[in-house]
């Protein structure tokens, strides 16, 4: 009987040929754990989940494998120096690291380790285009307004990357048209006032449509809303010196009932707390890196024993240099940043002691056991604002009425209101200001730039820094495969 | 370098002169008067005729082989006395003593008794055997007494240059570890290298290994497994290993052929008595020279010289700059010199992670039966405690092959094997992840040697940099893998006449593998503090269906066989895995991840992929007067994974061969005893799943976290190409087939030519498109090469034999046609090979601002020199130049065997010329040893690193060079080397124990004792690890000894 069987196999096998040869559809693809736009943008989870992809550029955590490139990129908000938030920030007079010298030496190249991380990020942006078209050519069943929130979303997050795109840039060539998408024929970098102009839009298309706020939706903290895309509006009209539009948006932030906290180091410690107006949410299953980067490699605890903590990796650090434009007093630095600590050997570790080359710019002063922290990394904030107001209304009209805004700042930080300066005056107080109120939250280099003053502090460091390097070079790939059209930013 | 190249080459010169004397030497010398002896040998249980056998004339050079038909002839015997012996292997050699005289034409049989069984001159074509003789394509065979089976783990590491053409690069050193194959030249640049797999006559579809990886997200590691998918074939139930080259004989297989065929023919039992066979041996492995490291003192010393320098150029000092010392702080070195001088050696942490491994086998196969029914089993069992500590491997494999003869016209034979794969796994290799994803190698790599393993409170302690787990902290991880694999191919074959029959063949093959993984929390991780379990499985599944006819027919001069047939291929692979934190205890271990507290630290994942081939296939061979042999081959073949405009596919193949030494004319050349001249030409195709589909799809894998719930975001990933289709490979393959001395020396040289187009490719999208590839058809490359084997029975007495198989190898890659869509870097030569390394040329480092050239302006001391090769003063793009060629220009192999009397030597040795790979001992000290406050360690070679006070110093310093961000591809010829080398693979000794020591009534009828030394050595001029592992950080080398016994009952 046995033998039959196995006999038997080989003739079924043969029949089965036979049957498959005949019916053509054996050779369908086999897709079983992919979508595809057949089975896509059905839903409103559907376009929850395509623009999360979107809001996935700008996590804490190390960063993603893009699957359409095949390749490793960190995210924007990721605490490592490779990073959009931190990489700016080595630059500048206000942190240090000893790693990445490329970086801190300023001896990057179009080819350099990392220089491309970032620039990557223009795939979101071509991403963005195609989600916002699906979601609005799907028939779906989801109400207009939740429709018009998620494309409001992905117009804000698109308006978001590109300025990113060009704080570090210059104008890229975004895919901005969904007709495009798919071509392989490379164009040329937008024109700057095309491409200023495109983030405008974006930015203003969407507020409308977009929440006030989130602050106290917990299930939808880290949403874009209008006070965000606000916030990056604002930041796009001080880059590009509109101080009227600057002002004009800064005062309609001012308007939608943010506020400061009475205490400086409550800002970063209290989630969804009414001065922030946006920061990006961590968990375990997304964590935050910053503390790690931050702490000295034999941390125990801080030298009055309150913040205790494994000892971290030491990459970030506060210069001497700028730990000082901190007045005597000033809550600030009292409160956040450390000049002294106690090491694993039970031995108070200060200022001039070895190899502690700068403060600890400990900034969110509740720490969990553990590396990965859950903290939401602070990005933009009423703070902000306030000092982008006064910046933008000393500009026009000089620092009088301007000193209200800043010395809010001022008296929460416990040190005397400014008040009396010159314009040119204002205008240097201001830039120290918000180094001293903003520091490591992603914004030195580009206030520097804004002040003209990156190259040169920079050169007082002892560093070789040319005025080319302003902007980070087009990465090499990029320039090649263009094969001429794709213009490399002067000085590469 | 020349050097041992021309070393190198006079040693294989004196070899060849070596063995063409000895041919010589033993020429006979051609009496007058010349009788001939012929004769059949045949099986004695079953009357078949026995080709392929031996039969000569002890003390003589005269012999011959028997042919397909069993049948010998030996010409031109001088008259006299003789004993003329037949042997062949598995079967007991026979010998009778003879008298010829002039002129007389004597008729000798034999019948011989097996002991066991073995094919020989006998080779598979695909559908069909053939004659070695009258095959027409591009084929090398290798013998299962060829191959040394002894504690190998996958009989791909045993082809190692054993074969001409075959280039076999070892990835990794693990036990079961992966070997890259390639037949002729990795000429796909994207697409899949790798030859197609036929298992006891039955192509395997999915031949990747279903070992699932780990998720390494959240943890710090890599921890791949790197398993040779072969490793689940007992390498001693291999009867045969044929490798079809040239796409003339390739086509049969058509879309999945292009890269050659590799045939595995598993041993089939013969009638007769029973016969076991046992074999055990152990091998004890001793770990070769791995990375030299600094000692904690070196370590100190060198961080303190180095950390000093780094903060002389961090604050532009001389020799770097011109600041004032005074006016920054001070040096503060890490290491005061009391505590220097005070270190000692520290600890090793390549000793706490490694140890002398070692491996016990047991092999028992038993083979026999009656006239229709034959059955061959084995048993084998394997265990490996390799040289990384908490390694292991053990393989246990059963096969029972079966031949059933259902009357004269049925016949049925099954192929079947079960085999397990376990092991713990040691993590090594490459590794994507920066610092926090070191693996044990790196982790002991990089770790300060003045730290110590664990703390007073038993704790591991850390290094300076925290983010790394203590190497010896690895070893408490368990990384449990089995891989469980069923192989059942039934083959019933049907005579409906002498001429007509009908083979149909079915075939699973089902790998079923499972990761059990579990990082406890006394490892101090530092990023995974509270325990990580993760199980995951993998399974792929083959199934094949396979009909074809095969109609042969012998006219009066000529000979017809043509095979019709059509086959069903379905391969489907599905997996899942799971990954908990949080775990109050270490006691579970990954037995109860269900206690895991840390919910949002869990994460779950399966897959699913499938594809489905249909074909045709035919095969048509002609051979005319026996001399004129001819050979079309051809398949079409449908498959599910290409694009609907272009499903279908046609793959031909025509060969033509000439047996000239059949021809009258060259009878008369006495020392030619066979010649014969191929041709042939052919299409096949590359099937390598890019994609697995050509559909735009959108993927998951983009999680971002929105309040407290973390989304897993999903994109575009794939754009649709409708026209995506197979790569097609044409060749054109012209061979010389040579006997001389009565095939004493036997040999082939090839040409070659094989030009892939249509390749497949990843097309870049433009860097601003929301996918960055789209996988299309673009563009060609060609590789043309030369091989030469020969073989060589050097010695034939009765008591000594000497033989030897030599083979050569050497082509060039090259691009043929590019992509036009992709725009050449200026320093790409639109025909470079296809492999070439680009980069900046160095000369020498700066050792003082003296030596600053004037096109490296910002350069620093200790800086790479880089050449302005066009002289603009302007260090770019248009200064990068060829560098190097990860092709080797040439590869060889060389075994040679031995036997005197009772004793037999084997001796294999492979290498390859000119292939060019990076250094890994050289130190990248400029961001880990001179880091200030948290440095890791460094190879012993840091101490050349130059800084101010070692102004000799070879190796570039601290600073970093602000030329290396105008170098587009990274590399420059300071960290590679064009290496040569060869291998000394295996020297094997053994000993027949004299049958007089075992009583009769014992049943052992032979029986024998053996040394085996593998990876004696190697003569290189490469100045890193190994010249052959290609991974970076790889499973570290062992020399093994092996001692073994094996005995027939």
């Amino acid at each position: 009987m046995k033998i039959r069987k196995i006999f038997m196999l080989p003739a079924l096998l043969l029949a089965g040929v036979v049957l498959y040869v005949s019916c053509s559809n054996v050779l369908e693809p086999q897709v079983y754990d992919s979508l595809t736009p057949q089975n896509f943008f059905q839903s409103e989870a559907d376009f929850n989940h395509a623009v999360t992809a979107i809001y996935n550029a700008f996590i804490t955590d190390w960063g993603t494998t893009d699957q359409g490139a095949d390749q490793w990129y960190c995210s924007q908000y990721n605490a490592d120096p490779k990073s959009y938030l931190t990489r700016g920030e080595i630059l500048t007079d206000e942190v240090g690291t000893s790693f990445y010298v490329d970086f801190t030496q300023y001896t990057w190249g179009p080819a350099s380790l990392q220089n491309d991380a970032i620039y990557a990020k223009i795939r979101y942006v071509a991403r963005a285009t195609d989600t916002i078209e699906k979601i609005q050519q799907s028939d779906a069943d989801v109400p207009d307004n939740i429709k018009n929130r998620y494309i409001a979303e992905t117009k804000a997050l698109r308006g978001w990357l590109m300025y990113a795109l060009y704080d570090f840039f210059g104008p890229v060539n975004v895919k901005l048209d969904p007709e495009t998408l798919y071509d392989v024929d490379i164009t040329p970098r937008l024109p700057q006032a095309e491409y200023v102009a495109a983030i405008e839009k974006d930015l203003i298309d969407a507020i409308p449509d977009l929440e006030d706020k989130y602050n106290d939706d917990g299930e939808n903290w880290g949403r874009m809303s209008k006070g965000s895309a606000r916030m990056v509006l604002l930041r796009l009209y001080m880059h590009e010196k509109e101080w009227a539009k600057a002002e004009a948006v800064g005062q309609e932030i001012i308007q939608m009932g943010y506020s400061l906290l009475p205490n400086y180091a409550d800002v970063f410690i209290n989630e969804g707390n009414n001065e922030v107006i946006y920061a990006v949410p961590s968990d375990p299953s997304s964590p935050n890196w910053y503390m790690m980067e931050v702490l000295p490699p034999n941390f125990q605890s801080t030298s009055d024993g309150s913040i205790t903590h494994d000892p971290g990796w030491y990459v970030l650090y506060m210069p001497w240099e700028f730990y000082d434009k901190y007045e005597a007093g000033d809550l600030r630095a009292a409160t956040t940043i450390f000049d002294s600590y106690i090491n694993t050997g039970d031995v108070l570790v200060e200022r001039g002691s070895s190899r502690f080359s700068g403060a600890i710019p400990l900034k969110y002063t509740v720490l969990e056991a553990g590396q990965g922290q859950n903290f939401d990394q602070v990005v933009f904030r009423y703070a902000e604002a306030l000092l982008s107001v006064a910046e933008a209304i000393n500009e026009q009209r000089g620092p009088g009425e301007a000193e209200q805004y800043v010395n809010q700042l001022r008296s929460r930080a416990g040190v005397s209101d400014v008040a009396g300066l010159g314009k040119d005056e204002m205008r240097d107080f201001l830039l120290d200001e918000r180094g001293r109120e903003l520091y490591l939250e992603g914004s030195r280099r580009e206030d520097l730039i804004r002040h003209d003053k990156l190259i040169e502090y920079a050169q007082l460091r002892g560093i070789n820094a040319q005025p080319h390097h302003v902007l980070f070079p087009i990465p090499s790939d990029v320039i090649i495969q263009g094969g001429g059209t794709i213009e490399q930013n002067p000085g590469y | 370098m020349r050097k041992v190249k021309n070393y190198f080459f006079n040693f294989v010169i004196g070899l060849v002169v070596i063995m063409t004397i000895g041919l010589i030497w033993h020429q006979p010398v051609h009496a007058q008067e010349t009788g001939k002896i012929s004769g059949k040998v045949i099986d004695a249980e079953t009357g078949a005729p026995l080709p392929g056998t031996n039969v000569f004339l002890e003390g003589t050079d005269f012999g011959s082989a028997t042919d397909l038909n069993g049948f010998y002839e030996i010409k031109k015997v001088p008259a006299g006395d003789y004993t003329l012996s037949a042997a062949f292997i598995g079967y007991e050699e026979m010998t009778r003593e003879i008298t010829i005289t002039a002129g007389e034409e004597l008729k000798v049989n034999f019948s011989m008794k097996p002991t066991i069984l073995l094919g020989e001159e006998i080779v598979v074509v695909g559908y069909a055997t053939q004659q070695l003789r009258d095959v027409t394509g591009s084929i090398s065979m290798v013998r299962s007494e060829e191959l040394n089976t002894v504690a190998a783990t996958s009989v791909n590491q045993m082809l190692k240059g054993k074969a001409p053409g075959l280039i076999m690069t070892q990835r990794t050193a693990q036990p079961g570890g992966g070997v890259s194959v390639n037949i002729r030249g990795a000429i796909s640049p994207e697409g899949n290298n790798d030859p197609l797999y036929v298992i006891d006559g039955v192509p395997i579809t999915n031949f990747d290994s279903s070992v699932p990886g780990l998720n390494d997200d959240q943890l710090g590691y890599y921890g791949g497994i790197d398993q040779d998918p072969l490793s689940y074939l007992n390498p001693s139930d291999i009867e045969s290993v044929t490798i079809l080259k040239d796409a003339s004989s390739t086509a049969i297989y058509g879309s999945a052929a292009a890269n050659g065929v590799v045939f595995i023919n598993t041993k089939a039992g013969r009638a007769g008595d029973i016969q076991v066979h046992y074999r055990g041996n152990f091998t004890v492995q001793t770990p070769d020279n791995y990375f030299p490291m600094l000692n904690a003192q070196q370590f100190m010393q060198e961080q303190t010289r180095l950390s000093h320098d780094r903060y002389l150029w961090e604050n532009n000092i001389a020799p770097y700059g011109t600041t004032d010392p005074a006016s920054v702080a001070a040096f503060t070195p890490l290491f005061s010199d009391s505590e220097i001088s005070s270190a000692g050696v520290g600890t090793d942490w390549f000793d706490q992670i490694m140890r002398t491994g070692h491996v016990k086998e047991h092999t028992v196969s038993i083979s026999g039966g009656t006239k229709s029914t034959r059955i061959y089993t084995s048993l084998n069992y394997q265990e490996n405690q390799a040289v990384l500590k908490s390694s292991t491997f053990k393989r246990y494999a059963a096969r029972v092959n079966l031949d059933q003869d259902f009357g004269d016209r049925v016949h049925l034979s099954l192929k079947s094997t079960v085999s397990r794969l376990a092991g713990d796994n040691a993590s090594s290799g490459d590794n994507a992840g920066g610092a926090e994803k070191y693996n044990m190698i790196q982790a002991a790599y990089n770790y300060a040697p003045t730290v110590g393993v664990t703390d007073a409170n038993g704790e591991f302690e850390y290094s300076y940099y925290r983010i790394t787990m203590n190497p010896a902290a690895f070893l408490t991880i368990t990384d449990d893998g089995k891989t469980d694999h069923i192989f059942a191919a039934p083959n019933l074959r049907i005579k409906f006449s002498d001429r007509l029959k009908l083979n149909l063949v079915g075939q699973a093959d089902l790998s079923t593998s499972s990761r059990s993984f579990y990082l406890p929390t006394i490892a101090n991780h530092s990023q995974v503090i509270d325990g990580m379990a993760q199980k995951g499985e993998n399974r792929i599944e083959n199934y094949t269906g396979e009909a074809y006819a095969t109609y042969e027919n012998n006219f009066k001069n000529s000979s017809l066989t043509v095979v019709l047939g059509a086959g069903y291929y379905e391969t489907q692979s599905e997996g899942s895995s799971l990954t908990a934190q949080g775990f109050f205890t270490d006691a579970f271990k990954y037995n109860n991840v269900g206690v895991a507290s840390n919910q949002l630290m869990t994460t779950i994942t399966s897959s699913k992929s499938g594809r489905k081939k249909l074909s045709q296939f035919m095969r048509i061979n002609f051979a005319l007067r026996d001399k004129y042999l001819f050979s079309l081959v051809g398949r079409r073949d449908g498959s599910s994974i290409f694009s609907e405009n272009k499903k279908y596919g046609f793959f031909p193949g025509v060969s033509v061969a000439w047996r000239l030494s059949d021809e009258g004319f060259m009878q008369s050349l006495g020392a030619i005893s066979d010649l014969k001249l191929r041709f042939g030409y052919g299409q096949s195709g590359n099937e390598s799943v890019l994609s697995g589909n050509t559909l735009q799809l959108y993927n998951p894998g983009y999680p971002a976290l929105i309040g407290n719930t973390e989304y897993n975001g999903v994109s575009l990933s794939q754009v649709a190409n409708p026209n995506l289709t197979w790569e097609t490979n044409i060749s054109i393959n012209t061979g010389l087939d040579f006997g001389l001395f009565d095939n004493r020396l036997r040999g082939t040289v090839e040409y070659y030519q094989r030009t892939a187009e249509d390749l497949l490719d990843f097309n870049p999208l433009p860097a601003n498109n929301a996918v960055g590839l789209v996988a299309d058809n673009v563009g060609s490359t060609r590789s043309r090469g030369i091989e030469l084997s020969l073989k060589t029975l050097n010695i034939v007495t009765d008591k000594f034999l000497w033989s030897s198989n030599l083979n050569f190898a050497t082509f060039k890659n090259t691009w043929v046609e590019r992509n036009t869509r992709v725009p050449l870097a200026s320093y790409i030569g639109e025909k470079d090979p296809i492999r070439a390394i680009y980069g900046f040329e160095t000369d020498g480092i700066i050792k003082s601002a003296d030596d600053i050239p004037t096109h490296m302006p910002d350069a620093d001391p200790g800086n790479l020199i880089y050449v302005d090769q066009n002289g603009d003063g302007v260090l770019d793009i248009e200064d990068v130049v060829l560098i190097g060629n990860e092709d080797p220009d040439w590869s060889f192999g060389l075994s040679t065997f031995i036997s005197y009397g009772s004793f037999d030597v084997n001796i294999h040795l492979y290498g390859m010329l000119g292939v060019t790979r990076v250094n890994n001992y050289l130190p990248t000290v400029g961001s880990r040893l001179s880091q200030p406050v948290s440095p890791e360690n460094s190879v012993i070679f840091a101490r050349d690193v130059w800084s101010s006070s070692n102004p000799d110093g070879t190796i570039p310093g601290v600073a970093a060079n602000p030329y290396n961000g105008n170098n587009p591809t990274g590399f420059n010829d300071f960290n590679r080397e064009e290496l040569n080398f060869i291998r000394l693979q295996t020297i094997s000794l053994g000993y027949r124990l004299p049958n007089s020591i075992f009583g009769a009534g014992t049943g052992i009828k032979s029986a024998r004792v053996f040394v085996n030394l593998d990876n004696m050595g190697v003569l290189t001029n490469y100045s890193g690890y190994d010249p052959e592992l290609t991974e970076a950080n790889p499973y570290p080398q062992a020399y093994a000894t092996t001692f073994g016994a094996e005995v027939t009952f």
